[in-house]
């Protein structure tokens, strides 16, 4: 009797187990997807880090400039460098995740046998060149060797140990100088649907790389340990246009243009969508911004043809009461400022730059070639 | 644009066995023991471990029934038992990584698009163990006019399965943990009592019910150093496992204070100066509950209340901090017109900056605004955080039952009239609304923080019960 209890208890268990063979495709999140292609994650992350940057550049960049003047006398404006903590967290809390799929993109196309493709990984290296030099702009020294190997098969690591910024800013070089010899080489395709900046274009891609390079050059070359190199290194790409190709016209500049649809819900709209028109408009540019702009005759703000469309100048900038005028920046509080010019909204839905110098080698009086 | 319907799914299977046996009618042995299999432990790549097993035994010992006991003792009864429950959780998909689906660039060039997800799952999750041991006596004596029970337990639970905050240079935000051992030790009493009985049918009667709980959380064994369970909306508010601290520890950027606990002011503006780093602010779980409930029986009245209290735990009220930054609420009106000098103290530095001494603060504040967000407003966890002992009026009700002899004719078994009250006052330090809440957060409650919550209302009622 006991033996047959024994007996159909071992098989029931014997059974059990077997139907637990299954679970490991029970517990496969339907939701999600384990592998992707670089390109898949390529738009939107391309798109996600121009969403946080210019909702920074428009709350917070634009105040301490003297763009814009958020009129008020309460606590905390940042036009009157009253700058709250927690303003510290936002580019860090952001970036970081962004750098995930950057740097996904980068493993897929390195190691994927699917998916293997070098014109990726430079891609990817000159992006992820790009956020970081934001990073260590804005935090001085910041995770970098260590950064974004949470993940347990990238070594686990949930306290990434600081850089210095000095030693960062020397990675990105090799970075991009890797990059330029990848995308020198790569003859892999870039899905031109996937990618808003280039449509695609590797040739692009590198020199838009490489004059990354240049600005990120531009910021060391008054550090006295380094200008000797940095310099150097800088007459070496503006010398050798083949080795390094350098962005020479217009056509090349890396533009993310958003669809221009209103809607905050399509794809590729701008994120500015998602701020209120009476909100976008609120406030007010700073006097030394618009002011300069309106004294030096700028085409920007001239509204006819051919520097405006519709009356509305490149910029999207509106009169206000008292012209092409602005409030002076860090005034006293108490004092009677009016608002005058201010962003219009229909600006919201324009294009947006990735940041690129125009014509550095003009304005640094740097060798004849360039 | 296609939408994405969220599937969640999981699926266990369990074998069971027990056993029970008895000596004499008051000697009782119940051993058990279970496997469990649950999906949400297994992955692709590892599909062996989703099994595990747990015992359990129960003694108890019918004292009343073994022994003659004096005869006021209607009843006795010991009991202890060890148990071990295992539970691989009921939440899905925590064990491999996926790119989540962004619908909205669906319509953007040709093909699906992805995002890395933000919180990092665990391949080697393993279930969660809880080893509990419990020693309980159960009495009713004087004619069963006083009862109690009493509890005692003593439970480790070993790597619970969360979801904890990481720093974001690490990639992710957050990632799914199995935190290492609390141990929970506690008592639990529960006690009913008849104080008045009238001896003829129909007469007085008071029945009274005590429940009282206790418990003590405490961090033995933890994977880090200390490990962040949940962020709070301000002030760097968190809730923070640390060895030796409890699960309910909650952390917050706070006053900076002088050795003898005073606030220290910021001599330029007469503000209260906030620490660089989070500080202990108090635990999130309350230390004791307590319970009475009274019932008066008067020939066909019955008036019952309940009342109940917890003490030992507080919270951080985010509706404080915002309505003071708004100037809504009464604290923030001393100092408006004339400013402020805040009740502390002043450093006292030496030539090189150094903090020699304390003296007491006398700058005025004039920026009252900023004073106020300084002592209590976003920047501050502390300041908005507030002991969240209360006792409550939870209920009362009186019933009228009107004689069965004037119903007999209409053929109607009974009639009860009511009136009713629940959650009739509430005496609390907590200054907003009601020290109980709980903000969901996924399927967590998330205690401690407190962030906006609506009112709870008072309920008063009558109500009227005919049986047939």
């Amino acid at each position: 009797m006991i033996k047959n209890i024994l007996l159909g208890t071992l098989l029931l268990a014997f059974m059990l187990q077997s139907c637990t063979k299954r679970y490991d495709e029970i517990n496969t999140n339907p939701n999600l997807v384990p592998e992707v292609s670089p390109e898949q994650l390529f738009a939107p992350a391309l798109a996600s880090i121009l969403d946080i940057n210019m909702s920074r550049n428009r709350t917070f960049n634009n105040e301490l400039m003297q763009v814009t003047v958020n009129i008020g006398d309460g606590d905390g404006k940042v036009f009157r460098y009253d700058i709250r903590t927690t303003w510290g967290t936002q580019p860090w809390n952001n970036l970081y995740l962004e750098l995930t799929n950057l740097k996904n993109i980068y493993s897929i196309a390195d190691t994927s046998s699917r998916y293997k493709n070098d014109s990726y990984k430079g891609v990817s290296l000159i992006l992820q060149s790009w956020v970081y030099s934001i990073l260590t702009d804005t935090y001085g020294d910041i995770p970098y060797s260590e950064s974004n190997l949470g993940r347990l098969e990238d070594g686990a690591n949930r306290r990434p140990k600081f850089d210095k910024q000095k030693d960062i800013y020397m990675a990105i070089y090799d970075s991009l100088e890797i990059a330029n010899s990848i995308l020198a080489q790569s003859t892999d395709a870039i899905t031109s649907n996937s990618d808003p900046v280039f449509k695609g274009d590797v040739a692009k891609w590198r020199k838009f790389g490489n004059s990354l390079y240049l600005r990120l050059l531009l910021r060391l070359s008054g550090k006295s340990e380094v200008s000797a190199t940095v310099i150097s290194k800088f007459q070496n790409i503006v010398n050798n246009p083949v080795q390094y190709p350098i962005i020479s016209d217009n056509n090349e500049s890396a533009i993310l243009r958003w669809s221009g649809s209103a809607v905050a819900a399509e794809p590729m709209s701008s994120p500015f969508n998602n701020v209120r028109v009476q909100d976008f408009r609120s406030p007010g540019l700073g006097e030394f911004f618009i002011g300069n702009l309106r004294n030096w005759n700028s085409p920007l703000i001239q509204t006819n043809a051919p520097h405006g469309t519709n009356s509305i100048n490149r910029w999207g900038i509106a009169q206000g009461s008292n012209a092409w005028s602005g409030v002076p920046s860090g005034y006293a509080p108490g004092q009677d400022v009016t608002k005058s010019s201010y962003f219009l909204a229909a600006i919201r839905i324009h294009q947006t730059r990735l940041p690129l110098p125009e014509p550095i080698c003009k304005r640094n009086r740097l060798p004849a070639k360039c | 644009m296609q939408s994405f319907p969220y599937k969640s799914r999981f699926e266990y299977s369990s074998l069971y066995g027990i056993i029970n046996a008895a000596y004499k009618n008051y000697f009782f042995i119940e051993l058990s023991a279970r496997r469990d299999w649950t999906s949400t432990l297994a992955n692709p790549y590892r599909n062996n471990s989703v099994g595990f097993t747990y015992p359990s035994l129960n003694i108890s010992y019918i004292l009343s029934d073994a022994v003659k006991l004096p005869s006021s003792i209607n009843y006795a009864k010991l009991r202890a038992s060890y148990s071990n429950v295992g539970s691989g959780g009921t939440v899905p998909y925590r064990t491999s990584y996926g790119y989540g689906p962004l619908p909205v660039y669906d319509a953007y060039g040709n093909g699906n698009y992805y995002a890395a997800p933000s919180v990092l799952v665990k391949p080697d999750l393993k279930p969660l163990r809880t080893t509990s041991y419990e020693v309980g006596a159960e009495m009713q004596m004087f004619k069963r006019r006083f009862g109690f029970d009493i509890a005692a337990y003593m439970g480790n639970t070993k790597d619970q399965i969360l979801q904890s905050i990481i720093d974001r240079s690490s990639g992710y935000s957050g990632e799914i943990i199995n935190a290492g051992t609390v141990r929970n030790v506690g008592l639990e009493v529960a006690m009913n009592g008849t104080p008045v009985k009238a001896k003829k049918a129909g007469g007085f009667k008071w029945d009274i019910n005590v429940t009282y709980s206790t418990n003590k959380n405490k961090i033995i064994d933890i994977p880090d150093s200390s490990v962040v369970l949940r962020t709070g909306a301000v002030g760097s508010g968190q809730i923070v496992a640390k060895v030796g601290g409890s699960m309910g520890d909650m952390y917050g950027r706070g006053f900076v204070r002088s050795p003898d606990g005073q606030v220290v002011f910021d001599p330029a503006t007469g503000n209260a100066k906030i620490t660089e780093e989070v500080v202990f602010i108090g635990n999130t779980m309350p230390i004791g509950k307590l319970s009475i409930q009274n019932a008066f029986t008067f020939k066909n009245f019955r008036l019952s209340t309940l009342f109940d209290g917890q003490w030992g735990a507080v919270g951080h009220s985010l509706m404080h901090y915002k309505m003071v930054e708004q100037g809504k609420l009464q604290v923030t009106v001393p100092g408006r017109y004339n400013g402020i000098i805040g009740n502390g103290v002043l450093e006292v530095l030496d030539a090189s900056g150094q903090v020699t001494g304390y003296r007491k603060n006398d700058v005025v504040a004039t920026d009252i605004d900023e004073y106020y967000r300084s002592m209590m407003g976003v920047d501050n966890a502390e300041g908005s955080s507030f002991s969240t002992d209360f006792i409550k009026f939870r209920e009362a009700r009186i019933d009228y039952t009107i004689p069965a002899a004037y119903l007999k004719k209409y053929r109607i078994d009974k009639i009860t009239l009511g009136i009713y009250g629940r959650n009739l006052f509430i005496w609390s330090p907590w200054p907003m609304f009601d020290p109980e809440f709980g903000t969901l957060s996924g399927t967590d409650i998330n205690q401690g923080f407190e962030i906006a919550q609506f009112p709870s209302t008072r309920t008063m009622g009558a109500n009227l019960i005919i049986t047939f």
